[in-house]
């Protein structure tokens, strides 16, 4: 998805209870997670930050991410699939304590059109449980809830975040020579609820004369609810070196409407953020993925970041990624156009041909010609076209099969043969596995190759 | 399925395809193969004029120039009818057409320079599509010397796919001929493609490797190491007497 992409490289490094009250909780590149797949899919990520300039280094600590997806589903035209994620902040010098935070999310995604078009909509829940020291919200005397802080020793015993998000999205995809743009627009719609319990010690000097001189302590709990709107505009790129896939993608907010209660700090309004991310295959299961950002706020993120601490204007935040992704690869083969299926963006999911096959069907038409079935393996597809020598080079329909497959018979004289297919209208690749033609238009073929008979 | 095209397809298969009955040592018949080579074009040119419709007037007259100009130099114009065709189907532009099927037809020709003149119409298209993938001219004249007089265009065809997924073409070259000279080595030759192009994928040098893998299970020349040699075992010492 095209938010999916653009956020790729939106990965956060803080302590949870700091970044939580700042705004740069960690949150992992999305397209790592993969919410974009058709498959199965687990990422193990290690985030660090670089230097803001801010001097703060010491509260930032590594994380370690993980990430899985799992396809459920599909009903018509719309395809579902369990995104969740997992976020382990690791003790150090300066932090008291380990945080987690979690986050499970069903995401419908239907396509419109013939491939170039497409929409989503997803929505998310966010769940973020803590022990919490007020020493640990940055240490800076503040107006926590109406209560003054500095002459108030309070304490948040517990601090739970609920939070949701619905997203819809709409883009167009256009491929120039090897490289595929996406531009895109999203709309969103963020809600999170916290709630607190602060326990409160406050000095008898700050107490009326007539209670005790001894400290009085009191717990209150609080709820607070923020929401924000935002309209988002994203344009990416991605192209292949090798068996590397890259990904060059800017996500900048074009409006944003906050609403909060009485209660809640105003929530962050994210900022243009620039992303580079690249991911080399390792084995045929196993990916290693690099990412770097410019700021760790992320759009399409589940949970809402404070407008408070010092970091709320910073827009300038580098973070660099790194880590591997296990995922069976949709694509395969090199040289053919195919992207490798690595990052399994959701751009490059449209037009997805697993794997091709072909067979001499029995019997010959007559002595110079056999009957040769192609068969493509795309059980997502909702079309397969195919192209080639044997058509003329006219586009052909081909069948779909019971069992996923798409069919296509063609009646062929021994030699070579050059095909091409295409899923949804995507791009034209050679059918995977076939011998791979040279490329005369930008667009590799795979070549048949029908033996005469003995 | 188209089915006008698949009709078509049938009616002129036996003419572009041309009476290649194995690609293996027992197809020895230079005449059959000469006889394909020139009719067979030539009809294919007469019979199977391309769509004009798919192109511009400039570029449909240009394509008709090249391909009588490839016609009377002896050259299979179905080919390039098939690349002018793709072209229009990819919706490229006429200049890019053009210059796709001059540059083919000059591949063509190079090919049959350094295939030999008896080539068939597949051996000239798998040359040509070799040295567009910028294979040396002399590496495919080797291959077809492993097969002097059997068909060369499975060879060819793998040998331009081990090089378009990264194999080293020197390696190449070495891993086609060796199986190439083998009998009956086209299914080999397949085999070795389908291997290497599984393994590409999973990063650098696992083409390579797989090509490697391969070679040693099937060449017999090649095979698994030897045996430890003789001084490597423990000598053998005669019983105390």
């Amino acid at each position: 998805m095209i938010v999916s992409c653009a956020s790729v490289a939106l990965v956060g490094f803080a302590d949870l209870a700091r970044a939580q009250a700042r705004g740069d909780a960690p949150v992992a590149p999305s397209s790592v997670v993969g919410p974009a797949t058709e498959s199965p899919t687990l990422a193990v990520m290690g985030l660090a930050a670089l230097p803001d300039g801010s001097g703060g280094t010491l509260s930032q600590r590594n994380a370690l991410w993980l990430g899985a997806t799992q396809p459920v589903g599909r009903f018509g035209r719309v395809r579902f699939s369990a995104i969740g994620t997992g976020n382990w902040v690791a003790r150090d010098a300066v932090g008291s304590s380990t945080a987690v935070e979690g986050l499970v999310a069903l995401r419908a995604r239907a396509r419109i059109g013939g491939g170039q078009v497409w929409s989503a909509a997803s929505y998310g829940r966010a769940e973020i449980n803590g022990d919490l020291t007020s020493r640990l919200l940055g240490g800076t005397p503040s107006v926590i809830g109406g209560f003054d802080a500095a002459r108030a020793d309070t304490t948040i015993s517990r601090r739970v975040d609920v939070g949701s998000i619905g997203r819809f999205e709409g883009g167009m995809i256009h491929r120039v020579s090897a490289v595929e743009f996406s531009v895109g627009f999203s709309v969103e719609r963020a809600t999170r609820v916290t709630t607190q319990t602060l326990r409160i010690d406050e000095s008898s000097a700050s107490l009326p004369p007539v209670a005790s001189l001894d400290r009085v302590s009191s717990t209150r709990t609080q709820r607070a609810v923020q929401r924000r709107d935002i309209a988002t505009g994203i344009a990416s790129a991605g192209f292949n070196t090798g068996p590397a896939t890259w990904l060059v993608s800017v996500t900048s907010p074009v409006a944003t409407w906050v609403s909060t209660d009485a209660l809640s700090p105003r929530p962050r309004v994210a900022p243009t953020i620039a992303s580079l991310a690249v991911v080399q295959p390792v084995t045929a299961w196993l990916s290693v993925v690099g990412a770097a950002s410019t700021n760790t706020v992320s759009v399409g993120s589940t949970a809402l970041r404070d407008d408070v601490s010092e970091g709320r204007n910073r827009n300038f935040a580098p973070v660099l990624a790194l880590g591997v992704r296990i995922a069976r690869l949709p694509f395969r083969g090199r040289g053919d156009d195919t992207p490798g299926g690595i990052l399994s963006f959701e751009t490059r999911t449209i037009g997805a041909v697993d794997s091709a096959a072909v067979s001499s069907a029995s019997g010959a038409l007559d002595a110079d010609t056999l009957r040769v079935i192609l068969l493509i393996d795309a059980p997502r597809a909702e079309k397969v076209d195919l192209m080639g020598d044997a058509t003329q080079w006219t586009v052909t329909t081909m069948t779909r099969l019971k069992n996923g497959r798409w069919r296509a018979e063609l009646k062929l004289a021994p030699g070579l043969h050059r095909v091409t297919v295409r899923a949804d209208g995507g791009s034209w690749v050679a059918p995977p596995g076939l011998p791979v033609g040279n490329d005369d238009y930008g667009s590799p073929v795979g070549m048949i190759v029908v033996k005469g008979k003995p | 399925m188209n089915l006008t095209g698949a009709v078509l397809l049938l009616a002129l298969a036996p003419l572009i395809g041309g009476p290649v009955r194995e690609p293996t040592a027992d197809f020895a018949q230079a005449g059959l193969r000469d006889a394909a080579r020139v009719s067979v074009d030539s009809t294919v040119w007469r019979q199977v004029q391309f769509d004009a419709a798919r192109f511009d007037s400039v570029t449909a007259s240009a394509l008709r120039e090249i391909l009588s100009s490839a016609a009377e130099r002896g050259l299979p114009t179905a080919p390039l009818i098939n690349r002018a065709l793709e072209g229009a189907a990819r919706k490229a532009s006429g200049t890019r057409i053009l210059t796709v099927v001059r540059e083919y037809s000059a591949a063509l020709e190079q090919a049959r320079t350094m295939l030999g003149t008896e080539s068939t119409v597949q051996e000239l298209e798998a040359g040509a599509s070799a040295l567009r993938a910028g294979i040396d001219p002399m590496i495919v004249a080797s291959v077809r010397t492993t097969r002097p007089t059997g068909s060369a265009y499975v060879p060819l065809m793998v040998l331009t796919d081990l090089v378009i997924r990264g194999v080293p073409t020197s390696t190449a070259r070495d891993a086609v001929t060796s199986i190439a000279r083998m009998p009956k080595s086209d299914d080999a030759l397949l085999g070795l493609q389908s291997t290497v192009a599984k393994n590409a994928v999973r990063g650098p040098g696992m083409a390579v490797d797989a090509l490697r893998r391969y070679l040693r299970t099937t060449v017999p020349a090649i095979g698994p190491p030897p045996a430890p040699a003789a001084l490597d075992r423990k000598p053998i010492r005669p019983p105390p007497s």
